[in-house]
């Protein structure tokens, strides 16, 4: 060993050169290396430690990047970044998922949003079917509406169990799935996915139809309005379940607090004053047809959509903080206290108030405006309103790609919706969602009614199945109590289905029939999914006993050549590296080319063997490729390796105008068995 | 004043984070490069080569601390980790090799026998640094605190 002196005094021990040559090309895979320094006085030494400037090692074998990794060098990136960081913000490390979950003030705003929005347009849902009975008719209303609560009350009841039984979430897929079979749970995810994305369209396109109502020269951008709606919805999504929670909690919590109040003030009213009249003077309400049977169940059936939205919570309890299920659980009875207390409410002021459905006014639009007048605070209720119907849509994105994740995970839905962002948040989920409700709007133009129909039959179909496997889960574990629990989920079961088939039966010529469709199609692709997961699975799997190390496999290297220049030669080079014996190929246009390409290749002492291919049509990849099979033939089980000279040039604007054989090649190559394919790259400078 | 280069020790001590905020705050003024070296002391009986993992996994902990208090600080802080039988010359030597010009270290305020006290390190840079060397003395614990320890 040989000592060197700095400029500055200090001595730096070096090898021989022999030795430093090896050593210089040693690989450490910690990237912790240790050099030896001599300092200015004799005996004096200290080792420096060389690390990695942005990994490091935590233990032997264990290393951590730094979040400096994901820090683009080239201008274009660090502009993406900064426009990244500006949209969906800063990239968060994994261990900050515990500080991504949700309270329960900010999870009854991100997941109730849909529920309790329901209260805006319930009642007038039992009110158009009921005023076909006229006045005697109107009269159902508030035991409809009770009947309705209770069902709430029994479904709510059925969640919290689900809640508690799996924590893992899920919601009705999981509790089909593991009571009632795989099927029936793959159909009501179908179901629910459906539901979700149905929700987003339609809470959208009617968000932006109160926007237009109220600046008709907006109309026609009402397309483009719903898909920025989507894309903020989106955006503000990406940023991470607590932050969007944030940002949704102000409107919700708005919503929620005008219209307890409007209910309470408008009870006081009655209380006190006896009914008063509403603003706008009663219509004389006759009826057209006599209460019947079929008609109540459809008054049910309408008024039951205020129930969509109640599994959201059930699916979602991982995004709970600790103890998710119990904070799941109590936001769970939370939300449907408020929706029921509203629900109810809204009915009994409609009643007592003797409001009917118009064409000009909502129902709640009628209450809220008899109670506060047409003030400040109506028009602010009146926004609130809007608002809470257009983040209707923002639980859906909170549902939609939790239950994906959960079909990914159990290998039925591609894997890579189980991928979590920057943000922690399920990205490609929230991305499919976004994706698919802008294009339902665009192709329904913007005016989602015709997709009204198809809601909220997904809603029952998960509803009874996921009561139906209660009532099975109740059954298999024999909890103390689990008599009473399947008395419950067994009405609720019976009552969701009959809702279904009454929802079915009267929507189904309206459109619906495209969810039965839909549905099955839907699950076959889950179970395709599943099975070629499963084959690739039962392919890849590793022998139970510890198998011999697999021995390298024999390869054929073959450099396709076209001038011989330095890229060239380096491929060859790189291919000598793999095989003591490469190919080298070169295609032949013309009969004269074989000679002077021979001649020159032999001019540069290439001992690399030759062979050149004469092509007298003129193509280049059919040849090569022809030759390359009739090669394989020889030794079937080798492994080809094609090692392509790839030049780079300085400015990206010139790639167009370099290796354009060789892409159309790999092209070739890309499915071809045991086939590799590999680019020795050569960078121009300038 | 201006500097160009400045060195600051750290052990991965409270008094560390005022030393490297106050390099950063300085740094930022004359656009100087702030250096963070934590050495680890080895042993007489073990080559000075000689890989502890636990000693390295902590330097690496203390050297990752300081660069998010320099970050919390708005500055930029590049790190070094030696290995070395006395850590003072091996920062001196450090100092020579990187044209240091400055050395900012924290000190802890220490009375073990009544009297106030210098680390070997700080006794060290003192005596051979060859750059100007500013200590950022922790405050005195307040008489209170002093009267219910005795």
């Amino acid at each position: 060993m040989t000592d060197q002196t700095n400029r500055n005094g200090a001595k730096r021990e070096t090898e021989t050169p022999a030795r430093r040559d090896e050593q210089d090309h040693a690989i450490h895979p910690d990237l912790t290396t240790l050099e030896v320094h001599r300092g200015k006085r004799e005996g004096d030494k200290y080792v420096r430690v060389m690390r990695s400037d942005h990994i490091r090692r935590v233990a032997p074998g264990i290393l951590r990047a730094s979040a400096a990794v994901s820090r683009p060098s080239g201008k274009i990136g660090r502009l993406y970044t900064r426009l990244k960081v500006l949209l969906v913000g800063k990239p968060l490390p994994s261990e900050a998922e515990k500080d991504e979950r949700l309270n329960k003030i900010r999870a009854l705003a991100v997941f109730s949003s849909d529920a309790i929005s329901s209260s805006a347009y319930a009642t007038e849902e039992i009110l158009l079917v009921m005023v076909l009975a006229g006045a005697v008719g109107l009269a159902y209303a508030i035991p409809i509406a009770l009947a309705i609560a209770f069902l709430l009350a029994v479904v709510s009841f059925s969640y919290r169990q689900t809640v508690h039984a799996y924590p893992h979430g899920g919601g009705s897929y999981t509790v089909s799935r593991e009571n009632l079979g795989t099927q029936a749970g793959l159909v009501a995810a179908s179901a629910l996915l459906i539901d979700y994305i149905l929700t987003v369209a339609v809470s959208i396109s009617a968000g932006t139809a109160a926007l237009t109502s109220a600046a008709q020269e907006l109309y026609p951008y009402r397309v483009e309005i719903s898909v920025a709606f989507i894309i903020l919805i989106t955006l503000i999504n990406l940023r991470g379940i607590r932050e969007s929670g944030t940002i949704f909690a102000l409107p919700t919590y708005l919503f929620i607090f005008s219209l307890a109040s409007i209910i309470v003030l408008g009870t006081l009213r009655i209380i006190l004053n006896g009914t008063s009249t509403p603003s706008t003077p009663p219509l004389h309400v006759e009826g057209i047809e006599p209460v019947t049977l079929f008609m109540l169940l459809h008054a049910f059936a309408a008024g039951s959509v205020a129930m969509s939205g109640t599994e959201a919570i059930a699916n979602g309890v991982p995004a709970f903080k600790a103890p998710e299920t119990k904070n799941a659980a109590t936001t769970l009875t939370w939300m449907s206290t408020i929706l029921g207390f509203f629900f109810v409410g809204v009915t009994f002021l409609a009643h007592q108030f003797n409001i009917v459905p118009t064409e000009t006014e909502t129902v709640i639009s009628q209450v809220g405006r008899t109670v506060l007048g047409t003030g400040a605070l109506y028009a602010i209720f009146q926004g609130a309103t809007m608002l809470i119907l257009v983040l209707a849509a923002n639980t859906s994105f909170s549902g939609f790609p939790r239950l994906a994740y959960v079909l990914a995970r159990d290998g039925f839905m591609p894997h890579q919706l189980t991928f979590r962002g920057d943000r922690l948040a399920f990205t490609n989920g929230i991305v499919v969602l976004g994706a698919v409700a802008a294009v339902l709007v665009i192709i329904f133009g913007g005016s989602t009614h015709a997709l009204i129909p198809l809601y909220a039959v997904g809603v029952f179909l998960s509803f009874t199945l996921s009561q139906a496997g209660m009532v099975r889960h109740w059954w298999k574990t024999r909890e103390p109590g689990w008599q009473r629990s399947m008395v419950i989920n067994g009405a609720g079961a019976v009552l969701t289905g009959i809702i279904l088939l009454v929802v079915g039966g009267v929507k189904f010529q309206l459109g619906a029939w495209i969810v039965f469709i839909l549905i099955p199609i839907l699950v076959i692709g889950f179970n395709g999914i599943y099975q070629h997961y499963d084959r690739a699975a039962e392919q890849l799997a590793l022998p139970a006993a510890p198998s011999a190390a697999i021995s390298p496999p024999r390869q054929i290297v073959i450099v396709p050549v076209g001038d011989l220049n330095r890229a060239a030669l380096r491929a060859l080079a790189f291919a000598r590296a793999i095989t003591p014996e490469p190919l080298a190929v070169r295609i032949v246009y013309e009969p004269h080319e074989v000679t002077t390409f021979r001649r020159e290749w032999d001019a540069h002492g290439t001992s690399t063997s030759l062979v050149l291919l004469e092509s007298p049509f003129r193509s280049f990849t059919e040849p090569l490729l022809a030759y390359i099979d009739a090669l394989h033939r020889q030794d079937p089980e080798a492994f080809i390796t094609i090692v392509l000279p790839e030049v780079i040039p300085a400015h990206w604007w010139e790639h167009a105008l370099h290796n354009q054989t060789a892409l159309r090649l790999k092209a070739a190559l890309l499915f071809r068995k045991n086939t590799v394919t590999v680019n020795v790259p050569y960078h121009l400078d300038r | 004043m201006n500097f160009s280069n400045i060195l600051v020790p750290v052990k991965g001590s409270p008094c560390d984070q005022a030393a490297v905020r106050l390099a950063c705050q300085i740094a930022k003024q004359g656009k100087a490069k702030v250096l963070a070296i934590h050495v680890i002391e080895i042993q007489r009986n073990l080559p000075l080569n000689a890989e502890d993992d636990a000693q390295i996994q902590q330097g690496e902990a203390v050297l990752e601390h300081t660069e998010q208090i320099a970050h919390a600080a708005k500055g930029v802080v590049e790190t070094e980790l030696l290995q070395a039988r006395v850590a003072g010359a091996a920062l001196i030597d450090e100092a020579t090799e990187r044209n240091v010009d400055l050395i900012v270290m924290g000190v802890p305020y220490r009375k073990p026998l009544n009297e106030f006290v210098l680390g070997a390190t700080t006794q060290y840079l003192l005596k051979n640094a060859a750059c100007p060397v500013w200590f950022c003395r922790e405050a005195m614990p307040d008489a209170k605190q002093d009267s219910r320890k005795k």
